[in-house]
């Protein structure tokens, strides 16, 4: 790719840079926002969602950091906000959603674009670049992708943003009862951020079944009294859960 | 005398057409910036910058006038290396692509004035 040194701001650019600004200040956004990081090069900051309230919820919309790292086999999203500053030479497209400022890993060698998102594929630093309906990089930022050395399972059903690890499961045939279940990563017993992906099964499907794997949740239902062990494996990790069915 | 006076013309018409006006003095390249942990780095002979991560640079190329020239800046290999404009003036940044080593081609007012080698290393590998 070869790059002109390029002239002065366009014309038809510092009218709409100055809407964007005055917009993002009338909505209430600055980078100086909870939940944003500064990038780099100091032209913005980035945001992080993903959509598992208790692994992404601490960092997404209001919440107070930027994680430091993210789990393997993750999915989450990353925007930008560019600075309200005049000074700035990008370029907006006001016919698209995000008005042209893209968010990409700047190699697919750790994090790659889904269908979801963004994913972590490698264990690494990767940075996640700003660029503007232009392709100029307006800012950069560095998240590490790290492996699982653990998953935690929780109840689904657990209102708490900061709910308890799930040892064992006992299900009662005759309450017909299910439970619901989702799973985060730890590494070196600190969370992970990122939607992780993983994939349910039990040990032994005639005493208890996952049901059905939607959004990430596991519907465990008892089939007959017995011991079974549920398996949660993600991010290049098991988790084994003990269960047990009653009458 | 009358030779001396030729001579003289024929100098000055020479000089004329060999378009004596500035030409390219030097390229100033300037804070050079990565990020943790792997920063990279970048000077007139070499760059090194990480799989995945990216170093950004102020370049701009003067001639003896100390004026600014028209800068181009290009990758030889773009699967290794890419060389993308910051929306800062005169900035730019080097992406790692992939590991490999490529060239990096610096022009001013159209000319080939500097050609540094890039090198895009692997990170060491993570627990």
């Amino acid at each position: 790719m070869t790059l002109r040194f390029r002239p002065h701001l366009k014309a038809v650019s510092a009218p709409l840079a100055a809407a964007f600004a005055a917009a993002l200040v009338t909505a209430g956004c600055s980078i100086a926002d909870p939940g944003t990081k500064t990038g780099e090069l100091g032209n913005g900051g980035f945001h992080f969602s993903c959509d598992d309230a208790v692994a992404c919820g601490k960092y997404t919309d209001t919440a107070v950091k930027f994680p430091d790292a993210v789990a393997l086999g993750s999915t989450f999203a990353v925007t930008f906000t560019p600075k309200s500053t005049s000074g700035l030479n990008i370029t907006f497209n006001d016919s698209l959603p995000d008005r042209g400022i893209v968010v990409a890993p700047v190699s697919e060698a750790f994090v790659s674009r889904g269908v979801k998102g963004l994913v972590a594929v490698n264990s690494g630093y990767a940075a996640l670049a700003s660029r503007d309906a232009a392709g100029h990089l307006v800012d950069y930022v560095v998240v590490r992708v790290a492996k699982p050395d653990a998953l935690v399972v929780y109840d689904a059903d657990e209102p708490s943003s900061d709910p308890p690890a799930v040892d064992t499961i006992e299900l009662s045939i005759s309450a017909a009862d299910s439970k619901k279940f989702r799973a985060f990563a730890q590494q070196n017993k600190a969370d992970l951020a990122g939607s992780l992906q993983v994939e349910w099964t039990s040990s032994n499907p005639l005493v208890a079944e996952v049901q059905s794997t939607t959004d990430g949740i596991a519907t465990l239902v008892p089939r007959s009294t017995g011991s079974a062990m549920l398996v949660a494996t993600g991010g290049t990790f098991t988790q084994n859960v003990p269960i047990t069915v009653k009458p | 005398m009358k030779r001396l006076a030729t001579l003289a013309a024929i100098a000055a018409c020479a000089l004329s057409l060999a378009g004596c006006g500035a030409d390219y003095d030097h390229t100033d390249i300037t804070n050079v910036k990565g990020s943790t942990p792997f920063p990279g780095t970048m000077n007139y002979a070499r760059i090194v910058v990480p799989v995945g991560m990216v170093v950004t640079a102020h370049i701009v190329s003067l001639d003896d006038d100390h004026k600014t020239m028209a800068t181009t800046i290009s990758s030889k290999d773009t699967r290794v290396l890419e060389v993308a404009g910051v929306v800062s003036p005169d900035d730019y940044a080097f992406l790692g692509l992939a590991p490999g080593t490529t060239d990096v081609e610096i022009t001013a007012d159209g000319k080939v004035v500097l050609i540094v080698t890039a090198v895009v290393t692997n990170q060491p590998a993570l627990p």
